[in-house]
């Protein structure tokens, strides 16, 4: 009989295991940059997720590649340079908001989406950062002749 | 007549031991179970804490090749501890107790076949019949299950690398299916054999307990 206990028990632990290895998501791209005109590389989450994004930028040989961040800051590369950023979660999973306008593909079952996206324009930049009640949004615009990619690990517990 | 009641008797009881390992099979399943549950939660453990660590602080190729070794270590010492605790348990039961008593002659003879509870008997067959049938499955999907992760690691480790070649998933399923089905090919004949034969062991049994009630009833 203790044996069924253990068992059923250990049962149960990997249907827990289970779920919440399930809860685990992760997104990875890469591509060359329109040497022509800005892109821009975009991560992005329900709140309730905590997210890990690794991104490395390589630029062609001689060439530069410029990297733009949202607080105005800027960085030249020359040679591959690769970055990781954190963004923690802001909700519960339980929390319930309206629905709002939303910049990217996200949903429950798939709730982080990360895109490079070519030739932005500031309508583009006014919505990445926007304020929307679901989504956090991380972004940074990028030009020059090279290629960037990336991979996000996100956790919704 | 005497030696034919001995030999018959031993026959029997050798019959009988037979079917004692196979229920000692049956047994033995749930000890099974548990050793692979706990190696499943240990390996789930493990990826979960490498998931984590992977979001919260960032995670490497090292830990991640780490954590996959580990990962299918742990999977083949659950299975070969698996397979040991039910060898162990099996040839731990003890045979041939019967044959001192059976040495006396006939009053041992009879003596033994009196001691003989049939509907337990009976009940151990079945029992017995279906360990031995669930453990040769059990082991027959253990080996598809390490011939596909045997296939992956080489698919990974050798085609992708040095020929450049990938193996989908539903051709590695395949071919270790084949190679399981040709490497258990024996046993699984062996074992569908066996269970008809405890069938047939089953029915005799149960005649022969009719006609002994008969004839101790006449006597």
């Amino acid at each position: 009989m203790k044996k069924t206990w253990l068992l059923f028990t250990l049962l149960l632990a990997i249907a827990i295991l289970i779920t919440l290895i399930s809860s685990f998501y992760s997104v990875s791209e890469g591509e060359h940059i329109d040497p022509s005109s800005v892109s821009a590389v975009v991560i992005s989450k329900e709140r309730y997720v905590s997210l890990r994004a690794h991104f490395y930028i390589h630029p062609f040989p001689n060439s530069t590649m410029t990297l733009s961040f949202p607080n105005g800051s800027q960085k030249t590369v020359t040679t591959s340079y690769n970055f990781e950023v954190f963004l923690p979660k802001t909700a519960l999973p339980i929390e319930i908001f309206p629905p709002g306008p939303e910049v990217a593909y996200i949903s429950d079952e798939h709730p982080i989406d990360a895109q490079i996206i070519a030739n932005i324009t500031n309508d583009t930049i006014r919505d990445f950062n926007g304020t929307y009640f679901r989504v956090s949004v991380y972004w940074f615009a990028i030009q020059g002749n090279g290629s960037v990619s990336f991979s996000a690990y996100g956790v919704a517990i | 007549m005497e030696q034919l009641l001995s030999s018959k008797m031993a026959e029997l009881l050798n019959v009988l031991d037979q079917v004692k390992r196979y229920r000692e099979i049956a047994a033995s399943m749930i000890d099974f179970a548990i050793i692979i549950s706990a190696t499943a939660v240990a390996v789930l453990i493990l990826n979960v804490s490498r998931n984590l660590w992977t979001v919260f602080y960032g995670g490497s190729v090292a830990l991640g090749t780490i954590i996959g070794n580990v990962s299918i270590l742990l999977i083949i010492l659950g299975i070969v501890g698996g397979i040991l605790r039910v060898t162990l348990r099996v040839n731990a039961v003890k045979l041939e107790e019967w044959k001192s008593t059976l040495n006396e002659g006939t009053p041992g003879a009879i003596k033994l076949l009196q001691e003989l509870r049939w509907e337990t008997i009976f009940n151990d067959i079945r029992y017995a019949k279906l360990g031995f049938s669930l453990y040769g499955i059990i082991i027959m999907i253990l080996c598809w299950v390490n011939g596909a992760v045997f296939l992956y690691l080489l698919g990974v480790a050798f085609l992708g690398h040095v020929i450049h070649l990938s193996l989908n998933p539903i051709a590695i399923g395949l071919i270790s299916l084949v190679f399981a089905l040709a490497l258990r090919n024996k046993d699984l004949r062996e074992r569908y054999e066996q269970a008809g034969h405890l069938d047939s062991l089953l029915w005799e049994l149960r005649w022969f307990e009719s006609e002994f009630r008969r004839a101790d009833f006449k006597t």
